[in-house]
């Protein structure tokens, strides 16, 4: 989420990287950018674009490169097929990676980066997890919407907001129904000893990993009750003991 | 043209079975192949897994650490090895790869002070001359059945805590990028670790399968998608009320 407040070349260098790295085949890759307000919607689709034209695309073992290609030819199909039901829905398809293709690798799974604007909830390129590398931009007019939609999203694994300002950051980490939240932070993955979980559809169990929730799902509690008698008498009690 | 294979009770474990290529993405060229793992095959694991939970969780949680201490040290010593086979069969960058297997040492990091974590409590005097103290046990045998996309850092998530409670583990990883998980088994031995405590079973379906419900797995841990994690931890849980025993799962989607 992008507010217009935020700083614009900052949030685009977090955006890139967390929606491209390793192809957005990430639980936590950005995948969708909310831009609060038509005005800044417009600069960043602008400033975006051109850097996902010129994502250096090849190999991971090239040092130049900044994305490998997707896992298998199906995923890459599946991906592929995401980005032509993004038109068919009507989203604009800003940067279209479709066509890629690297010379040298011919038979790799290289997809282009691809960006789309004008993306709305009612779309499954919205409502669905594409993991891969295609970024859909949402615009809303303020805050509260923003909140709201994202909070609709069956899935509520992790989210991020872009802002200067530390009451909005605030208001939107305390409303929001997400378990991960970054600010000015694009993959807030938790560390070892915080907690990684996500909410709703993202989770199924009750406890999640890392920190002290790790020890608890994997020991079961016993608790001891215990009394060492000495020169005791000898009495026998039919009522639930009360602890005197 | 490279073999995956198991690694069960400490050694890598061969035998004519169903294969799937592995692909490198980055070429489309097929590299080796993973054998898939039949119900046999994963039962032998599992009982290897359930025969070291014996002395396993008989072991001080600070012997424990220690070894986990010196897999530390080894997963650092090995991380551009594990970051090579990640990018070889994933086809992410190097440094990303790398980033990846850090994110996972952290949680070994975290786990040497296990002896910490698994404290209980103690309450005096909770009747005349009577104390009540609580205690922390481990469950037995763990499984892990992990995701394409984090071949070293998920299985770390996994693992380390679940041996580091006096658990034993069999882990499934992605058939897709499997070699990653033989690595992470054979440092883990070389740490120190008893045959048996951590198992591979390479597999698909087939494997899940028995893993979901065989009786004497107590717990799994499953990082996918959601659609199959919903199944996984639907099968996982009911398998736990028939056979009344104790199961608890753990989902999140990757």
């Amino acid at each position: 989420m992008i507010m217009p407040d935020a700083d614009l070349d900052q949030a685009v260098d977090a955006l890139i990287g967390a929606a491209y790295g390793s192809a957005g085949e990430r639980c936590m890759a950005i995948s969708v950018a909310v831009a609060v307000g038509d005005y800044l919607a417009d600069k960043l689709v602008t400033e975006l674009k051109p850097r996902v034209q010129q994502l250096k695309i090849g190999p991971g073992n090239l040092s130049e490169t900044e994305m490998g290609p997707l896992i298998t030819k199906q995923h890459y199909e599946r991906v592929k097929s995401y980005v032509d039901l993004g038109v068919k829905e009507g989203a604009e398809l800003v940067v279209d990676g479709r066509d890629f293709k690297l010379s040298d690798y011919k038979n790799g799974f290289y997809l282009g980066g691809c960006l789309f604007d004008k993306v709305k909830t009612n779309m499954r390129i919205y409502k669905e997890e594409i993991f891969g590398p295609v970024l859909s931009v949402v615009r809303v007019p303020d805050l509260e919407s923003a909140i709201k939609l994202v909070s609709e999203h069956e899935y509520g694994n992790g989210t991020a907001i872009f802002t200067r300002d530390g009451y909005v950051s605030r208001t939107f980490a305390s409303k929001v129904q997400v378990g991960m939240i970054g600010i000015n932070v694009p993959i807030p993955v938790p560390v070892a000893y915080q907690t990684f979980g996500g909410w709703k559809r993202s989770v199924f169990g009750d406890i999640p990993m890392h920190n002290i929730d790790g020890v608890r799902f994997y020991t079961k509690i016993k608790t001891i009750t215990q009394r060492w008698l000495k020169n005791a008498k000898r009495e026998t009690h039919f009522n639930i003991p009360t602890h005197k | 043209m490279y073999q995956v294979t198991h690694f069960i009770n400490g050694q890598l474990v061969s035998a004519k079975e169903r294969t799937l290529n592995i692909t490198n993405p980055a070429t489309g060229d097929v590299i080796g192949q993973v054998a898939m793992a039949d119900k046999n095959r994963v039962e032998q694991a599992i009982l290897a897994a359930k025969n070291a939970f014996i002395t396993w969780s008989a072991m001080t949680p600070l012997r424990r650490a220690r070894i986990l201490f010196q897999y530390k040290i080894l997963l650092e010593k090995n991380i551009d090895v594990l970051a090579k086979l990640i990018t070889q069969e994933h086809g992410k960058t190097l440094a990303d790869a790398r980033g990846s297997v850090q994110r996972g040492i952290e949680v070994v990091e975290f786990v040497c002070g296990i002896p910490y974590h698994l404290k209980g409590s103690y309450a005096e005097e909770v009747a005349t001359e009577v104390d009540s103290y609580s205690i922390r046990q481990p469950l037995g045998v763990c499984v892990g059945i992990t995701p394409f996309n984090f071949p070293a850092m998920i299985p770390l998530w996994m693992f380390p805590m679940a041996i580091a409670c006096g658990n034993t583990f069999v882990l499934k990883p992605s058939e897709k990028d499997p070699s990653c998980s033989i690595k992470l088994a054979e440092l883990i031995k070389e740490a120190g670790i008893p045959d048996g405590v951590v198992n591979v079973v390479q597999g698909d379906q087939e494997a899940v399968e028995v893993l979901l419900t065989h009786p004497d797995v107590k717990a799994v841990s499953f990082v996918g998608s959601t659609s199959v994690a919903e199944k996984v931890y639907q099968t996982a849980v009911t398998h736990g009320k028939r056979a009344h025993k104790r199961l608890v799962a753990q989902r999140i989607i990757a």
